[in-house]
Formats: structure tokens, C-alpha cells, sequence
């Protein structure tokens, strides 16, 4: 059984590693499991008979289990139900609905994930709590990940698995959500730079790895690190602001925070994406695209100038990722903190209008909370 | 004597299982297939459950 978001990660990790056995699908961690991996041995009556048992001791594992043969127990022995609700329940059952939201988007098809965030929003509101935010938080993921995708659905994703977590602060697999887009410092590992390997090891036996819908990208293949790289290796490539702004904006810009709040001394990991607004669509006969983060008091800012790559063909309408840490000093005063940025790109209105340079500005805003020694970092 | 519960690492803490209870009568998709998947689909048959990630 398998406790992620993306499943076809996990078919490809299966290809690579050839398992060839069936593998369950749970990226709500229905099972409440607080920390993986975890391994139970169960009968054939289906009555667990191990819990993690221990792998230097094999071979008595295998004389106390593998070889013996367990009888049915004497009295009924009832299993704790745990089922996605299959048609739409009363109104006023938050659980229920909520229920109804999971089995919406783990059996049905993209078409459904708007009914299953209105109903799992529905749910929230009767009753909030750690399980129904964190259900939420997969269905806007799931959203963000589709063709359905809307504008705020990535922010809505971080802050009610946050919203989870600060429920139980101890819920590894919750807190391992939000870290897997989080920043560098707070990761215990890269989570999917095996992605690489993977491909590669597939490939040199002859084989053509199974295709991800989503790639990982960004915070999802970065190692944890403590190192900034602020060294300016370009200058501010439009400081007294000449080029026109996109006032449109033919470009809208989606800023995802993550953590969505920190206290002092603690990092986040900025998404922004850039997307073509109705007909426009990006000019690839030019240049790449720019960001630049302007300098802020008591910031450091990794890689403040970065660039995306042109796409392919004389147009396309392809989102643009850029990916920024920034980590605070210990004395930086709690409240919303502003930073300051600014992208640089080639636009076209239509696919017969005009084509220009344009400059949008945006504000990144981060929220600095009281030091009452709640941290997302953990030791895993 | 070493019984089953003897062998447990016990470092993970609280795994939210225990010894001697029914597994959880749960129904997932398939990742090979997206079909509907349980437990008792191995009826008759000791399973080992690895529930893991692959981060």
C-alpha cells in the first residue's frame, strides 16, 4: 500500500525495483498512519499477527508465521470499517461528505474533482477538523494537477494540509506533504531525485519507463541543503523600471507560499507560476523569461535572478515554474513580511495580435507568526 | 518461547495497529490498473502488508 499523492510515481518506482504485486492506492492516508514505512503480517483469516517485525530476525519470522498455519478465531473479531462513502450523503454529516469527496476523486475521473472540493469545502464547513482539511488538501492538489486547474488551488493544497497539521503537529505523513514542496533545509532527503535513476535503469535493460502525468520538479527533487547561493551573477536587468508593464495582464501569476507562515530564522520555498491569460500565448522567437527578487532587510534570497527556457515552436501556452528560497533572520519582526519581485517575458496577444515585452510586478507575502516553539521542521 | 510480538521493532512507536485485530476493511484502486483492490481479495492466504512511499 502506497500513502502519495501522485500513484504513477509509484508504478514506475515498481517497474524500476520489478515488483510485480499488487499495490494499493491511498494518497488520503485513510489507514491514519503516522509514520512509514510499516510492515504487518496477516493471516489468513485476515487477523494481523505481526507488526513490524524485525528483518535480522528472519528466520524466526518465517518459522512463527510463514510456517505456521493459524486457526479462525473462536468469536467474531470486527474489523474497523474504512470506507469512501459511494453516493452523497445528508447534508449535515460532515464525515460522510467528506467521505463522498475522497470516493469522488479516487474512483471517479478528472471531470469530478470540482463537485469533490465543493463537496469536501461543504464538509469543512459543518465540521473542521485535521482529517477533513487534510483530505481537502489532496482534492486541490489533484485539481491543481488537472486540466481543471484554478487559480489558487496549489495555495488552498498547502494551507489546509498546514491547517492538518496544526491539528497533530506529529502526523509524519501530513507533515511530509507539505515538505515535499517545502524548503531544502527543512527535508530530511531529496524525495525524488530516484526519478533519474530510475529512467536510466529501466532504459539499459531495453525497456521504456512508464511516463509520469506529473513530473516532479523543483522542491521535489532537491536535497536538502543549508547553503544559499545569493551571489548576484546578474544585475537587476530592469532597474529603473523602463519596460512597459503587462497591465492586462496577457500573463497571470500564481504565488504559492511554502510553509504558508513561519517563525523567525526558519525558510520558505516561493512557487510562482506563469500562465497565458485567454488568447495570449508566449513569443518563443525571442528570449527566455526572467524573474528578479529585489533585495529585502533581513532576507537572504537563493538564486534571486533565474531564468525559464523558451518552449518549443514559434508560440506555446505551457505554464512557467520558478522555484525561490528565502530564509529569515532570527530577529525578523512577527506580522506579513513583502517581498518584492518582478518578471520579465515575451507575449503575444492572440494568435494574430500584437506581440511585446512586458514587465509584471508582484509581492511575495510571507507571514511571520510568534516563536511558541511550533516548527514544521522534524527529524523524521 | 519467542512469539510474533517478540519480534517487533519497536522503534517506529505507535504504529496504529495491533496484534490480534482484523485488518481494516479498506478498498483502494489498484496502482497497476486503477481496479478496486482489499484485503479480502487474499482470503485464505497470509498476506505481508508493506505500506510505504516512494519518497
Amino acid at each position: 500500500m502506497v500513502i502519495e499523492q501522485h500513484p504513477d510515481r509509484t508504478r514506475l518506482f515498481m517497474q524500476w525495483q520489478q515488483m510485480d504485486w499488487s499495490i494499493m492506492v491511498d494518497p488520503f492516508n485513510l489507514l491514519n498512519m503516522r509514520v512509514v514505512p510499516c510492515t504487518l503480517a496477516i493471516d489468513e483469516h485476515g487477523i494481523i499477527r505481526a507488526v513490524q517485525p524485525r528483518l535480522d530476525r528472519a528466520s524466526e519470522f518465517e518459522d512463527l508465521f510463514v510456517q505456521q498455519q493459524f486457526d479462525a478465531p473462536t468469536e467474531p473479531v470486527i474489523a474497523r470499517k474504512i470506507i469512501t462513502q459511494a453516493e452523497k450523503p445528508s447534508d449535515a454529516d460532515a464525515h460522510a461528505l467528506s467521505d463522498y469527496a475522497v470516493a469522488l476523486t479516487l474512483w471517479g475521473d478528472d471531470t469530478l474533482l470540482d463537485e469533490a472540493v465543493a463537496v469536501s469545502e461543504q464538509a469543512l464547513s459543518i465540521q473542521a477538523d485535521d482529517r477533513t482539511h487534510f483530505n481537502l488538501g489532496v482534492i486541490y492538489r489533484m485539481r491543481y494537477d488537472s486540466v481543471y486547474r484554478q487559480a489558487d488551488d496549489f495555495m488552498q493544497a498547502v494551507n489546509h494540509w498546514t491547517a492538518a497539521l496544526n491539528y497533530d503537529p506529529n502526523n509524519y505523513i501530513w507533515r511530509r506533504r507539505i515538505q515535499q514542496y517545502g524548503p531544502r533545509l527543512d527535508k530530511p532527503y531529496p524525495f525524488y531525485d530516484w526519478v533519474l535513476q530510475a529512467r536510466a535503469d529501466i532504459q539499459a535493460r531495453g525497456d521504456e519507463p512508464i511516463i509520469l502525468s506529473i513530473e516532479p520538479a523543483g522542491a521535489e527533487f532537491a536535497a536538502p541543503m543549508q547553503n544559499f547561493d545569493t551571489q548576484l551573477k546578474q544585475s537587476n536587468p530592469d532597474p529603473d523600471n523602463r519596460i512597459y508593464q503587462d497591465t492586462e495582464p496577457l500573463i497571470l501569476a500564481d504565488i504559492v507560499v511554502v510553509p504558508p507562515q513561519i517563525v523567525a530564522g526558519e525558510s520558505v520555498r516561493v512557487h510562482i507560476t506563469l500562465r497565458t491569460s485567454q488568447d495570449a500565448h508566449w513569443n518563443n522567437e525571442v528570449d527566455d523569461t526572467l524573474l528578479w527578487l529585489h533585495e529585502a532587510d533581513q532576507w537572504q534570497i537563493d538564486r534571486p535572478f533565474q531564468t525559464v527556457a523558451k518552449g518549443d515552436g514559434d508560440t506555446s501556452n505551457e505554464n512557467r515554474h520558478f522555484e525561490v528560497e528565502l530564509r529569515s533572520t532570527s530577529d525578523m519582526p512577527i506580522g506579513q513580511q513583502l517581498i518584492n519581485a518582478y518578471s520579465l517575458y515575451y507575449i503575444c496577444e492572440d494568435v494574430n495580435g500584437i506581440c511585446l515585452y512586458r514587465r509584471q510586478d508582484f509581492t511575495i507575502p510571507i507571514e511571520i507568526l510568534p516563536d511558541t516553539g511550533r516548527k514544521l521542521k522534524d527529524g523524521g | 518461547m519467542t512469539t510474533l510480538a517478540d519480534l517487533q521493532d519497536t522503534r517506529y512507536g505507535n504504529l496504529n495497529f495491533a496484534i490480534g485485530e482484523r485488518f481494516p476493511d479498506i478498498v483502494l484502486p489498484n496502482a497497476n490498473d486503477n481496479s478496486a483492490l482489499s484485503l479480502a481479495d487474499f482470503h485464505g492466504q497470509k498476506v505481508m502488508l508493506h505500506i510505504f512511499a516512494s519518497w
